[in-house]
């Protein structure tokens, strides 16, 4: 059963496990300043506990941000009678959902709920996450230490997950991976899929070229060219003549042309 | 070269994906604004000229 009221907030007490390891300072003084203005309008979710205190569910970054803007009292939702492994799917939930959540965080989660005898299907099940999303989030959890580095920097929001796969299966050393997760994560417009491609593939090639300078090679765009059917068997047999692809042919052919 | 392939069929037209790096993309810009084309409208003048150009002296020959 739930209600909402409002409790002192020196009440709340922070749990043992935390989704969230890392705040974004930026975000953080953002929404300190919106509570500063409008107050909170979310509530934060938790459990009463027999001491009179409270025990944070879900709205950690929500409550930082309440004591930074001065407040003495927040609007709570109160869950009681709900199990540890509730607590930590509703944890996880709550922050699953914010894009900036990174990948690293996102599989502890899921690490700690197997530890508490959950499946990942049983998992996937309860949440509606496909299973394989939680497989790759626990993949990158329980990779090696520097690798686990590429996951503590990445989140959704700066680096698409098909993404975070390609940088972790490239044939690339690790420390490259990492530089490569560093760079991405300052980008203000993350690359896409294709574009993280061709970057490992260019440091694959060039294993001292710097992340960065990669990164902004391989920035482009896909372009659509209308090519005349009559003219698609000759350009086909240009192609097998270099020993490359139609699409390669054509960018030979406009690179001559721009000389 | 890093290119997605993607081939529709458009009527007497077939389009034809290429992935363009900045450096060619910044001269292609260039020539758009000085042409008033489009940048796949130029890519595939290029090709077409290229084509043409190759297959001129075989043509020649077979008359």
């Amino acid at each position: 059963m739930s209600t909402v009221k409002k409790v002192p907030i020196e009440k709340i007490r922070t749990g043992n496990f935390r989704v969230r390891t890392s705040f974004d300072e930026e975000k953080l003084q953002m929404l300190t300043d919106s509570i500063k203005r409008q107050g909170l309008l979310y509530p934060i979710v938790v459990k009463p506990l027999e001491d009179g205190t409270y025990e944070l569910i879900a709205g950690e970054r929500r409550l930082l941000a309440a004591k930074r803007a001065g407040l003495k009292e927040v609007p709570v939702i109160e869950r009681k009678g709900v199990s540890k492994d509730y607590e930590i799917i509703e944890m996880g939930i709550e922050n699953l959902q914010r894009e900036d959540l990174s990948y690293y965080e996102r599989g502890r989660w899921v690490a700690k709920m197997k530890g508490l005898g959950w499946t990942v299907s049983a998992l996937a099940e309860e949440t509606g996450i496909p299973r394989k999303t939680l497989e790759n989030w626990l993949g990158f959890y329980e990779e090696s230490e520097r690798v686990k580095k590429v996951a503590i920097m990445a989140t959704p929001e700066k680096l698409p997950l098909a993404g975070l796969l390609e940088v972790k299966r490239a044939p690339i050393p690790d420390e490259k991976k990492a530089e490569l997760a560093v760079e991405v994560s300052k980008m203000p417009e993350p690359p896409s899929v294709t574009e993280i491609q061709r970057a490992t593939r260019l440091i694959e090639q060039e294993p001292t070229l710097p992340a960065k300078e990669a990164l902004e090679m391989a920035r482009g765009i896909t372009v659509l060219v209308p090519i005349p059917v009559d003219l698609m068997p000759k350009l086909k047999a240009q192609a097998d003549e270099w020993g490359v692809s139609i699409q390669e042919a054509i960018i030979q052919i406009l690179r001559d042309y721009l000389e | 070269m890093f290119i997605n392939l993607i081939v529709v069929k458009m009527g007497r037209k077939v389009n034809v994906s290429a992935y363009i790096d900045l450096e060619d993309l910044e001269r292609l810009e260039d020539l758009s604004r000085e042409t008033g084309e489009s940048i796949s409208s130029i890519i595939c003048r290029a090709v077409k000229e290229f084509l043409e150009k190759k297959m001129k002296p075989i043509e020649e020959a077979k008359a």
